[in-house]
């Protein structure tokens, strides 16, 4: 159970509507994580292009990335 | 870190690496390359007060260039953001807990997830247009000082390789100098509560020099770094968001919704706890990004 509100895309509108279409444009689904940020739509954007930015962009192999993040999230016993 | 798990599996990685590499990552299936990275982000996420110049030099020792390293360290900095965000928050996992219960059934699901992310998802690089590094620094420059922050870390003038990041980074700082919803003074205060835990000496003594300059004693500050009882030297509220933000640096994934339940029995809304966390998770990346690369 999260511990603050969390807005669904499904049951988004106005700014936030748009925020989650943005971030469509670039991720089939709108992570949890980004979700997270629904009480503040500008978080739901930088969320989302810094994923992007993170992860897709550069010269460093997608494997590599992806390796870095679960070593990280393994040695922060991260939950999620 | 199964939500991660399924990227990697769907970046190409064999599922019996990939559980090898959960289970331990010392794991004999790894090549030389992929454990030097996973050495680094082990280091650099639990124990940054002790990376040193060395610790990058072995990264660049199976790396072709210094560009390569910055994206690395990126994505370290970034997850030990993102997984702040998801432990402080108890963000629920992406696979459904009733697919969680049983090895094999979890296993699947996951292979499932790892297959519908190839089929939909781009997973290699490709080219994203920045704006020109000098005008962004410029531009953080004048918004950190105009927001009475003193100097942005020693690490982003070294982002100038990968623009894209550095343009990343900057909306992340624009973005908690403009609307954090919390005083100057507190900001500063988290700064130098979690910089000081990460040993990130440059960034705790800037947010020290500007705190002693508002008259601002570090004392109950210091005993918090040190997990001392503050006696009483400090509000409610800031005393109760101080120790939060160091469980959320030490071990957010302790955090308890207890603690939020306090927080907002002070008064604070879920913006301003989302802003808190974003706070914290944020210094927690600079903080990682400086070690390694300042």
């Amino acid at each position: 159970m999260p511990r603050i509100r969390m807005i669904a895309p499904s049951r988004a509108s106005g700014e936030l509507a748009a925020a989650y279409r943005e971030v469509r444009e670039y991720m089939p689904r709108v992570g949890k994580l980004v979700q997270i940020c629904s009480v503040r739509p500008e978080w739901v954007r930088l969320t989302g292009s810094n994923m992007i930015f993170t992860m897709e962009a550069g010269t460093l192999p997608r494997l590599d990335k992806e390796l870095l993040a679960v070593a990280t999230s393994r040695a922060g016993r991260c939950r999620y | 870190m199964q939500a991660h798990s399924v990227f990697l599996q769907a970046a190409g990685m064999a599922a019996k690496t990939v559980h090898a590499l959960t289970e331990c990552p010392e794991t004999p299936e790894l090549t030389a390359r992929q454990a030097a990275l996973v050495t680094f982000a082990e280091k650099l996420t639990r124990s940054p007060q002790s990376v040193t110049a060395a610790d990058t030099d072995a990264l660049r020792g199976v790396l072709p260039d210094e560009g390569d390293v910055i994206e690395a360290a990126n994505v370290v900095a970034g997850f030990n953001f993102a997984n702040r965000v998801a432990d402080a928050l108890d963000v629920p996992c992406e696979v459904p807990t009733q697919f969680q219960r049983h090895r094999f059934t979890k296993h699947l699901v996951m292979s499932a997830m790892s297959w519908a992310i190839r089929k939909r998802m781009r997973l290699t690089n490709r080219m994203i247009g920045a704006t020109e590094p000098d005008r962004v620094l410029r531009d953080l420059d004048d918004a950190v000082r105009r927001a009475g922050m003193g100097r942005l870390p020693s690490y982003f003038q070294r982002l100038r390789l990968r623009p894209h990041i550095l343009e990343g980074q900057a909306a992340i700082c624009s973005s908690l100098l403009r609307d954090t919803g919390f005083p100057r003074a507190t900001v500063l205060r988290i700064s130098y509560v979690i910089s000081s835990l990460n040993r990130d000496d440059e960034s705790a003594q800037e947010s020290a020099y500007l705190l002693t300059g508002m008259r601002i004693t570090l004392q109950p500050l210091d005993a918090i770094v040190a997990g001392q009882p503050t006696n009483g030297g400090l509000p409610a509220l800031l005393h109760d968001a101080l120790w939060f933000v160091r469980d959320v640096t030490l071990h957010a994934e302790q955090t308890t919704d207890a603690q939020v339940h306090g927080l907002r029995d002070h008064g604070l809304t879920d913006v301003q706890v989302l802003n808190l966390v974003l706070l914290a998770a944020s210094c927690n990346a600079r903080n990682r990004l400086n070690r390694a690369l300042a």
